[in-house]
């Protein structure tokens, strides 16, 4: 029986997808913790409410007992929500803190700019420019199994940095500039899109990260180096 | 269910008021008299049927837009209209649908639930509505001005809304019927403030309000805490755009973030005073249907308090991938949140415990509302989290929860309403069983809309787009959503011809149709202008209820059969 609950858990949760960064695996883990809660909590109160108008439809014209309160249980249905959503604020709080830390010596720094309506991705180690095209969407090349600091500006309006895989997105916004770093473990390629409502195109801005091996992510910058 | 007016008990039928007169109904007139009418009635029908049109409206977007979206590319509109249409439509349910028809029913119902003649200023109450009105004509009619409706979203972010992003006339009149809307809401909040402090009856002590006088009540409060900043963010908007003002030009040293503060310090509250209303709808209809008092009454109304005062506390909630406000103190608050709208859960159960509950369609309503409204809290919860947020913040997930707090309650709590009090409006009765069909259809159509929006979100769909890629997995879930959208259109639609129907058929409804507890069942259907020629003695939060009890403690019990 049990097993068939957690069989079930599992299924259900299954609806979140992997975080395919460190920091993605983090919130998709933080995301389970909240389905599980959201599941034990709305099976109590659907089955209460389900249960009280299946139970007590009328059945005669006899008036029922008119109750009016019952102090201890409103204290006890106040009070244990309050203890579920403080316990979900704690583990909130240390994933927010993770997810949120920048280290002080990232791997390799790109800088990303949204405009109306593309990207443009900046390696300022390497002078390495990759820019959206009319009929390709760009790539954002990074390392795998590095971290990787992004930082965010847009000179137009805002624009948001999203992809999917990472559970995580974080907004370009003119005039204050964002930053926040990405770890991916496994090499892999990755649809990104454009989260922030922008104009016209908005559903247009899409683009790519390809992480790569070392190895292969180093013969790319000295491919791409070279080349401009 | 006749109160004895066959006679059989003497002592009884001579405290009685005297026979009704016939009802003065002050249905004369045209279209003038509704023109320059300053009774509340009117003026709550005329809200009503407004913000009635305008959800008809609305819902027109919307459907359009699901069509657009049932396949890959572009068939029907072009990405220009779709943002039009989303701007719009989400304009129009905050600003000209929801929260307006809360006022309107407030407009009607909060006088007769205290025993009062009228608002307590009735002309403020004519202006509020005309002003609405014309707020509603300047945002519905921008459509046609150059350049279309504004297509920069409700929320109408800068720098989007700014000059550059949005050169045409359709941000500026948008602008302007915003304006309108919330000067008119300014006016009703107050008027509606006033009323129920200074015309209850005599004995209606303010814990003896109906729980809808009680959530109207914190829903003014809130208008008017909420509504001046939203007029000063738009003000400045306006004043940036065409005054030469920087407030939110990043490039003179404005700053765009501040924008979303202001516009989010209205709009989280915002968010509430679309929902407060129509707990309080629903509080007032279950206890009736359940033939039980309301469980826990002080509980309640605290809990609106609480959730008035959180509400002003959580507007940073919409902007942590901003970046600009990683501040957890917003997230707790607004896991707070979750704990007043909890107990309001637990009201609804316990006063359903132990009941004699009948279904009847206002009671399906507040059923499909609860259950629908669940769904829309727990994911509340989810998105209160920031890290959380950072994933599904401005996709399909989040669309998916708004409009289970915003259609699934909101709207159900509205179809209750107008459920429970249209035989007092009217004077007639609605089909039960067309009135059952619209429920089972809008219900459906509603989670089928709207339950695979969550998976469309995990699975990256953002939002506000007219188009999306076919090799991502999501055609499958926006057709069922675009199948429960026109299933939930063809509800509607029947909802029309059920409101037709009840006044060809002319079924008389009678003055109390449904046991009631509060004072608006005591007079006529539809109430004589200053509605009341007599009112039962207030001796608790049901007056109805005691003076139906009385009959039976004096031995009266044959009479009723």
């Amino acid at each position: 029986m049990r097993r068939w609950a957690a069989v079930g858990l599992v299924g259900l949760s299954a609806c979140a997808p992997e975080g395919a960064s460190s920091q993605g695996q983090d919130i998709s883990d933080l995301y389970r913790v909240f389905v599980y809660v959201a599941i034990g909590v709305g099976a109590i109160v659907y089955g209460l409410i389900l249960w009280s108008a299946i139970r007590y439809r009328r059945r005669s014209d006899a008036l029922p007992k008119q109750t009016r309160a019952n102090v201890p249980l409103e204290i006890v249905y106040t009070a244990l929500p309050i203890l579920i959503v403080l316990g979900l604020f704690v583990l909130t709080f240390r994933v927010e803190r993770d997810v949120d830390r920048v280290a002080s010596e990232p791997a390799l720094v790109v800088n990303v700019s949204g405009f109306q309506w593309g990207w443009r991705f900046e390696y300022p180690e390497s002078g390495i420019s990759v820019v959206s095209t009319p009929s390709e969407y760009p790539t954002l090349v990074v390392p795998a199994g590095e971290t990787v600091r992004i930082n965010l500006s847009s000179n137009d309006v805002i624009h948001s940095f999203y992809v999917p895989d990472f559970l995580f997105k974080r907004d370009t916004v003119p005039g204050q500039p964002n930053r926040f770093d990405l770890l991916i473990p496994e090499p892999g390629r990755f649809r990104g899109a454009c989260a922030e409502f922008c104009g016209v195109d908005h559903g247009e801005m899409n683009f790519w990260v390809d992480a790569l091996p070392a190895t292969e992510f180093d013969a790319w910058i000295e491919e791409r180096a070279g080349a401009s | 269910m006749d109160r004895g007016t066959g006679g059989r008990v003497v002592s009884v039928t001579l405290e009685r008021p005297p026979p009704t007169p016939p009802p003065l109904r002050a249905r004369s007139g045209g279209i003038l008299e509704w023109i320059t009418t300053t009774d509340h009635k009117k003026i709550g029908l005329l809200y009503i049927g407004t913000t009635f049109l305008f959800f008809l409206a609305g819902g027109l977007m919307a459907l359009l837009m699901r069509i657009e979206l049932a396949e890959p590319g572009l068939q029907v509109l072009t990405k220009n209209a779709y943002n039009q249409l989303f701007t719009i439509h989400g304009t129009t349910m905050v600003f000209l649908f929801i929260a307006p028809m809360g006022l309107g029913l407030a407009n009607y119902f909060v006088p007769l639930q205290i025993g009062a003649p009228d608002m307590a200023f009735p002309r403020l109450n004519a202006l509020s509505y005309w002003l609405f009105l014309a707020g509603g004509a300047t945002i519905l009619l921008s459509f046609f001005a150059s350049g279309g409706a504004s297509a920069a979203g409700w929320t109408a972010y800068y720098p989007l809304s700014g000059p550059q992003g949005s050169p045409g006339p359709g941000v500026d009149l948008w602008i302007m019927g915003v304006l309108l809307a919330s000067a008119s809401s300014v006016m009703t909040a107050v008027n509606l403030m006033v009323t129920a402090f200074l015309l209850r009856a005599p004995g209606m002590t303010m814990w003896r309000l109906p729980l809808f006088v009680w959530n109207m009540i914190i829903t003014s409060l809130m208008i008017l805490v909420s509504f001046p900043p939203i007029t000063a963010g738009l003000s400045l908007l306006f004043i940036d755009r065409h005054l030469g003002g920087h407030f939110f030009d990043p490039a003179s040293g404005g700053s765009v973030v501040l924008y979303q503060h202001l516009f989010w310090w209205f709009g989280h509250p915002e968010v509430y005073i679309m929902i407060l209303p129509f707990f309080g709808i629903v509080t007032d209809i279950i206890p009736v249907f359940s033939r039980k008092p309301v469980f826990g009454y002080l509980g309640f109304v605290f809990a609106s308090l609480a959730i008035a005062g959180l509400s002003m506390s959580v507007w940073a909630h919409h902007m942590f991938t901003t970046g600009a406000v990683l501040n957890p103190f917003f997230s707790m608050m607004s896991f707070l949140i979750a704990v007043p709208t909890g107990i309001k859960f637990f009201n609804w159960i316990g006063t359903m415990w132990g009941g004699q509950i009948r279904f009847d369609t206002p009671m399906l309503w507040c059923l499909g509302f609860m259950l629908n409204f669940l769904l829309g809290g727990i994911t509340g919860v989810m998105v209160a989290s920031p890290p959380i947020d950072f994933a599904v913040h401005d996709t399909y997930f989040v669309v998916a929860h708004f409009h289970y707090v915003l259609a699934g309650g909101s709207l159900f709590g509205i179809f209750a309403g107008l459920y429970y009090w249209f035989p007092k409006m009217t004077g007639f009765r609605l089909s039960e069983r067309t009135g059952k069909a619209v429920f089972v259809l809008v219900f459906v159509g509603f989670n089928l809309s709207f339950f695979g929006m969550h998976l469309l979100g995990l699975r990256g769909m953002q939002r506000r787009i007219a188009d999306y890629p076919a090799d991502v997995g999501w055609t499958w879930l926006n057709q069922i959503a675009t199948l429960g959208t026109v299933i939930m259109g063809i509800g509607v639609v029947l909802f029309a011809w059920n409101v037709l129907e009840a006044f060809r058929g002319r079924r008389p409804a009678g003055d109390d149709p449904w046991e009631g507890y509060t004072l608006e069942w005591s007079t006529t259907s539809p109430p004589p202008e200053h509605n009341f020629t007599w009112l039962p003695p207030i001796r608790s939060e049901r007056p109805l209820f005691d003076w139906r009890q009385r009959d039976k403690d004096m031995g009266a019990e044959e009479v009723r059969k």
